[in-house]
């Protein structure tokens, strides 16, 4: 009698689990994940009180900022204005520091457009504040 | 066509779909979200960051605590509101770095008052978040 010729199978490793997986790590990760880069601005706090009562006003250029309007020297002028006529003689005049007020109602985005703007012309002895009588910051 | 080839071609072709270069790609694509992606939490609330020219890239070598104000000038840490006076209870650390996340159309009197309050912990710099503008700097 004939014995049946025994057929040898060789062993396979079932991948497709694996590569479920693997799929499920990177749609998780292509969700989760988050690309975007911060940019950030940096503020040095100092106690410059003394400094600025120190100076003589004369030598402080002081810009209010109300209702998102800077307001130098009892009337408004825009940003153009300000560059031209002061920030870019700033060397010739006779001013030693920046001090910019806050009022209540001026918007985050009209200091640092006008921080930007103090920053572009390289005047570098600027602070801010809210009330006129209360210590600048830097 | 010629039986004889297609006889051939029948004997050559190889069943199974070779499923490994698909594997290697995978793994590529999923080493590459591991490596650049960063997983972060969606926050609560939107802030729409102010725009400005000198944004930088931030570097977060220390271990970094994040302050929200938004539009109605409220002010978050960690998804808690809170107000300025706790301020002093979360800056405990001048090896901490400070950074403001604030809203555009948030008022900058609120950004002055908490940075009055910081500075009487002593921290020197603080940071503030904000979108690059996409102008060229002159």
């Amino acid at each position: 009698m004939l014995k049946p010729v025994s057929q040898k199978k060789s062993p396979r490793i079932n991948i497709i689990p694996l590569i479920d997986i693997i799929f499920l790590m990177l749609v998780f990760f292509m969700l989760a994940t988050n690309f975007s880069r911060n940019n950030e601005i940096s503020f040095t706090l100092s106690n410059q009180k003394k400094v600025v009562n120190q100076l003589n006003k004369e030598k402080l250029m002081i810009l209010n900022l109300k209702n998102d309007e800077i307001i130098f020297d009892d009337s408004s002028i825009n940003l153009n204005d300000l560059e031209m006529n002061y920030l870019k003689k700033w060397r010739s005049l006779n001013y030693e520091r920046i001090v910019i007020l806050n009022d209540k109602r001026s918007s985050i985005q009209s200091l640092i457009s006008l921080l930007d703007l103090i920053k572009k012309n390289k005047i570098k002895n600027v602070n801010f504040s809210n009330e006129p009588n209360k210590t600048p910051k830097k | 066509m010629n039986p004889t080839k297609r006889q051939k071609n029948k004997k050559g072709l190889n069943e199974t779909v070779n499923l490994i270069p698909m594997i290697n790609l995978i793994f590529l694509l999923l080493i590459f979200f591991l490596l650049t992606g960063v997983i972060s939490k969606k926050d609560n609330y939107t802030i729409e960051k102010p725009i400005s020219k000198f944004g930088e890239e931030s570097k977060n070598l220390n271990e970094i605590v994040i302050l929200t104000i938004n539009s109605k000038n409220q002010v978050y840490y960690e998804d808690n509101l809170i107000s300025l006076s706790d301020l002093n209870q979360i800056i405990n650390s001048k090896e901490k770095k400070y950074i403001f996340e604030i809203d555009k159309n948030a008022k900058s009197y609120e950004f002055v008052k908490a940075i009055e309050e910081i500075n009487k912990q002593n921290i020197k710099k603080i940071f503030l978040r904000v979108e690059k503008s996409e102008e060229k700097n002159d």
